[in-house]
């Protein structure tokens, strides 16, 4: 059995005493593709938050990579993309290459300025998404599916062990949906990395998707392999607000 | 004016406190603005001015103060309120600008009970609200030199970590970057460079040097380096400009330089419409 990347056991968040997350425990393996499913307000965000650290949970504990959340320090070991709109003002004069920096800089020190080997991996991240020529142009002059390119480079920046994808593609217009899905197999392809995603469109990951962790109303409803979900026919097909038929292919389990 | 540089000392502690403040006040307003905070300015230029004047209330009574700087007392209040809008803003989490006015109308209350207890203030009224060029003292030099250096301190320590809480502070915490104290930190220097500006400009007209230069920037730059850039070059011509001009006409220079900066941002918006008509017409050619 590969190594443990994300560890909840018993967990539960409330908001001013609701109920967002209701004792959930879920092991998350190195390698694995875990799509996050429910119906909007089911806690999906509330558990990514979780496992990022951002909220600390009233009940239960957070494990990452073998180690209680509060003593794992290595943070460059996990990279994020947020929900685009919610997080990122168009208006901010950075260009491409500064963005794809930041993700940098976390592992940076304070005096330490980015080197040789940082303008390296800032070039390879984003000639893997194809984005290396617009890296001189401002982030909020490129398209919907190109920004979200280049938020995956800086997630990538940094060869993290675990992306986690928090409904990444909010916004994205049908035609750069395609480039964004394109980007996250060749990321399947070519690296070790264990992946989270959050998203309501199930149909389009079915190919890269190991696990599948299913909240209803904070709790856990499934959390179990792609053909086992497949069979559960009513409750994958009560994802809203796409119905979701999950197709099967060949290969997965 | 020039000649007169070197007759007259006021008019060298004036031009040295334009030139520091032309500089730190837009290179802390690029970060300002962009994480949307342009108000924050506004409100602790009003707290700086009660502290004035209460330092000056506290000069009629107590010997102590009667020979102390007012612009130290100026300069403590503003980091206190810093601190406070800070506190402010965790109290109202989902209305989070109610802080700016809330603070600003306890300075202006605070001003208007101290000026108007002491009537025998030998500091002009008008001095603190639009600043002057005879104001500045030695003591202010050795303050506003002293934040500038603390200021490009931070910023040259700081930038990378100061530019991505900016740009998105929630990826900035999962980085690991301890983001409550860098902007606790931002919010210091911030209050800082606000104390000290007003000497130039006066209470009124600090958050227009803080934001009108950045504002102008803004409108061509792409990366932020660029806009800082951008930004000093402009609050330099403002401040020194506005300088020489108040010198000359002998009013406020608070007014003048605030006039340049928008002179300045109407001047870059009218070459912008100019370049995108010309590039329409060789696009349509």
């Amino acid at each position: 059995m590969t190594a443990s990347v994300v560890k909840l056991n018993d967990v539960s968040y409330y908001y001013d005493g609701t109920p967002a997350l209701q004792q959930v425990s879920i092991d998350i393996r190195q390698g694995d593709f875990v799509a996050i499913v429910g119906e909007n307000g089911s806690g999906k965000s509330t558990l990514i938050r979780t496992i990022l650290g951002l909220l600390q949970p009233q009940q239960g504990s957070v494990e990452l990579f073998g180690k209680p959340i509060s003593q794992f320090k290595d943070k460059s070991r996990i990279s994020y993309v947020s929900q685009k709109a919610a997080s990122f003002n168009s208006g901010f004069p950075v260009t491409v290459e500064e963005v794809v920096a930041m993700g940098r800089y976390g592992r940076l020190g304070l005096f330490k300025r980015l080197k040789m080997e940082d303008q390296a991996a800032i070039q390879n991240a984003l000639e893997t998404v194809n984005m290396w020529q617009f890296r001189h142009r401002k982030i909020g002059d490129l398209s919907g599916g190109q920004q979200q390119r280049v938020f995956i480079a800086r997630a990538m920046v940094n060869q993290p062990d675990l992306l986690i994808l928090d409904e990444p593609t909010v916004g994205v217009d049908q035609k750069h949906l395609q480039d964004f899905y394109e980007v996250l197999h060749m990321l399947r392809e070519h690296t070790t990395c264990t992946f989270v995603l959050v998203t309501h469109d199930l149909n389009v990951v079915t190919d890269l998707v190991t696990k599948v962790v299913h909240l209803d109303r904070g709790r856990l409803a499934c959390n179990c392999g792609l053909r086992e979900y497949s069979e559960l026919g009513e409750l994958a097909s009560s994802i809203k607000p796409y119905p979701v038929k999950v197709l099967v292919h060949e290969g997965t389990t | 004016m020039i000649a007169d540089l070197w007759t007259y000392s006021f008019l060298r502690y004036a031009f040295i406190a334009a030139l520091v403040i032309g500089f730190t006040a837009p290179l802390i307003g690029s970060f300002i603005v962009v994480r949307r905070m342009s108000l924050i300015a506004d409100a602790l230029s009003h707290m700086t001015l009660a502290g004035i004047s209460f330092s000056l209330f506290l000069g009629q009574y107590i010997a102590l103060f009667a020979d102390l700087n007012p612009l130290y007392m100026g300069t403590l209040i503003s980091v206190l309120a810093a601190l406070g809008l800070n506190w402010l803003r965790s109290k109202y989490v989902h209305f989070q600008e109610l802080s700016i006015p809330i603070m600003m109308s306890a300075g202006m209350g605070l001003s208007a009970i101290f000026i108007s207890l002491s009537r025998g203030f030998s500091v002009d009224l008008s001095t603190l609200l639009f600043g002057s060029i005879s104001a500045v003292s030695q003591s202010d030099i050795t303050l506003i030199v002293s934040v500038a250096i603390l200021t490009v301190l931070v910023i040259f320590i700081f930038y990378k970590q100061l530019l991505f809480l900016s740009f998105d502070e929630e990826q900035a915490k999962v980085s690991g970057l301890p983001s409550t104290m860098l902007h606790m930190l931002f919010m210091f220097i911030v209050a800082l460079v606000i104390a000290v500006s007003m000497r130039i400009v006066g209470t009124l007209l600090v958050s227009s040097l803080i934001t009108l230069p950045v504002a102008a920037a803004l409108r061509f730059t792409s990366s932020f380096k660029q806009t800082i850039l951008w930004s000093i070059i402009f609050g330099e011509v403002a401040t020194i400009g506005g300088l020489v001009l108040a010198y000359d006409l002998d009013v406020a220079p608070g007014g003048v330089i605030v006039l340049i900066a928008v002179g300045i941002l109407a001047g870059v918006m009218i070459l912008e419409k100019v370049m995108s008509f010309r590039k329409k017409e060789v696009q349509h050619e």
